[in-house]
């Protein structure tokens, strides 16, 4: 092999590992610019999307459909952005229900997403349960509280009879509370007989 | 040479300070992988054959592997259009995938990882596995991703089943809204999607 030959191999293996290098240079930067935008949930880094705390009532076995908790209309990403949501409940929260009771459906139908809670048929029921949620828009995050209620509503009707009366006359004043049980309901009813007061 | 060391350190305590926080430790243990391994980017990996074409209803259940909870079902009517990638190109970047599609089956690996991220005692595992099948007009499928990190390190540990039962409703498919992989249609999970921001 020549001098010249060496030179050259010399040259090629420099070139190689200069290609190398610059590959993975490359690599990294790619790396740590996904690490350092990634923006993760829980890096120390501010939550920057506002999301409100609410409420929702899920009879158990059914799903009750949500709006956007993080935006100002309510309504869910639609493509090219990229969102997701998901129960993040402390310890404490987690404690206090069965894994299993509950859980997030989403659906999408072309660009219309909604997106729905769950409760188990078979699930205890929830009184204002706190449950911590995570929402994620792209690279963006915010936090809140949903407060879960399962427990059947009570509903109350008041009746007058008669509705009107004249000074002196009495009315029948009847309060019924209604609360489903079974598929059916159980009522109490409470009745008096009021005159106007003078 | 001391030079790329010192690089791959300070990339790896990057990453190793996001895991401690735990909320994105799948995707920076994938991150870390990248860099220790310098490996080029993977690929866009197969695309959907023309035997899949059509509008298809597909339900992805994820379940938590520790309790078997569900903890999410996305139902989710789209198109699936031949040529469109199965793996996002903007998530290739950043884990190493490959998948497969044949007329009658569908897989994704994202590779067993480990690695003691240096001078952390922190150790970082990841894995995706999903295979499915293709008969008609039904794809059934199952699989599951973990994520976890042990040692001296706060203690993150993601693990997820996914089961995957979905029909054709319609052969017929626009195919005009642009190329979307299947990934991004059908598996939208709520981790995914810091990593897929800015794709479109």
């Amino acid at each position: 092999m020549t001098e010249l030959d060496n030179i050259e191999t010399d040259k090629k293996g420099a070139s190689s590992r200069l290609k190398r290098f610059l590959r993975l240079g490359f690599l990294m930067a790619i790396a740590g610019l996904a690490l350092g935008n990634s923006n993760c949930p829980g890096d120390g880094r501010p939550a920057t999307l506002v999301c409100r705390e609410f409420s929702i009532h899920v009879d158990r076995g059914t799903c009750t459909v949500f709006p956007n908790p993080c935006s100002d209309d309510g309504e869910w990403a639609h493509r090219p952005s990229f969102d997701g949501i998901r129960l993040e409940p402390t310890e404490e929260q987690q404690g206090q229900y069965e894994a299993n009771d509950i859980h997030l459906v989403t659906t999408r139908v072309g660009d219309e997403t909604t997106r729905s809670l769950c409760i188990a048929p078979d699930a205890r029921h929830f009184v204002s349960q706190r449950i911590n949620f995570l929402y994620g828009l792209n690279s963006q995050y915010g936090t809140s509280t949903m407060f879960v209620n399962t427990a059947p509503l009570l509903s109350v009707s008041v009746t007058a009879t008669p509705s009107t009366i004249a000074p002196g006359q009495s009315s029948q004043l009847v309060a019924t509370a209604s609360f489903p049980f079974n598929g059916s309901s159980l009522n109490q009813t409470s009745s008096v007989d009021k005159q106007p007061d003078h | 040479m001391f030079v790329l060391t010192k690089l791959l350190s300070n990339l790896a305590q990057l990453a190793h300070s996001k895991i401690l926080h735990g909320a994105c430790a799948p995707f920076a243990i994938a991150l870390i992988g990248i860099a220790i391994t310098a490996s080029p980017p993977q690929s866009l990996g197969q695309t959907i054959p023309e035997a899949w074409i059509g509008t298809w209803e597909v339900s992805v259940d994820y379940r938590d592997r520790q309790t078997g909870a569900l903890v999410a079902t996305d139902v989710t009517t789209d198109e699936i259009c031949p040529g469109d990638p199965i793996i996002p190109p903007q998530l290739a970047q950043y884990v190493r995938c490959s998948s497969e599609a044949t007329t009658s089956d569908l897989g994704i690996s994202c590779h067993n990882w480990h690695q003691t991220i240096p001078g952390s005692g922190c150790n970082a595992f990841g894995d995706v596995e999903f295979k499915s099948q293709f008969n008609d007009d039904s794809w059934v499928g199952n699989g599951n991703w973990s994520a976890k990190t042990v040692g001296k390190c706060a203690h993150a540990n993601y693990a997820e089943d996914i089961v995957v039962s979905a029909k054709r409703i319609s052969t017929k498919a626009s195919c005009n809204r642009g190329s979307s992989s299947l990934v991004e249609k059908f598996f939208l999970h709520s981790r995914l999607v810091p990593f897929l921001a800015g794709s479109n």
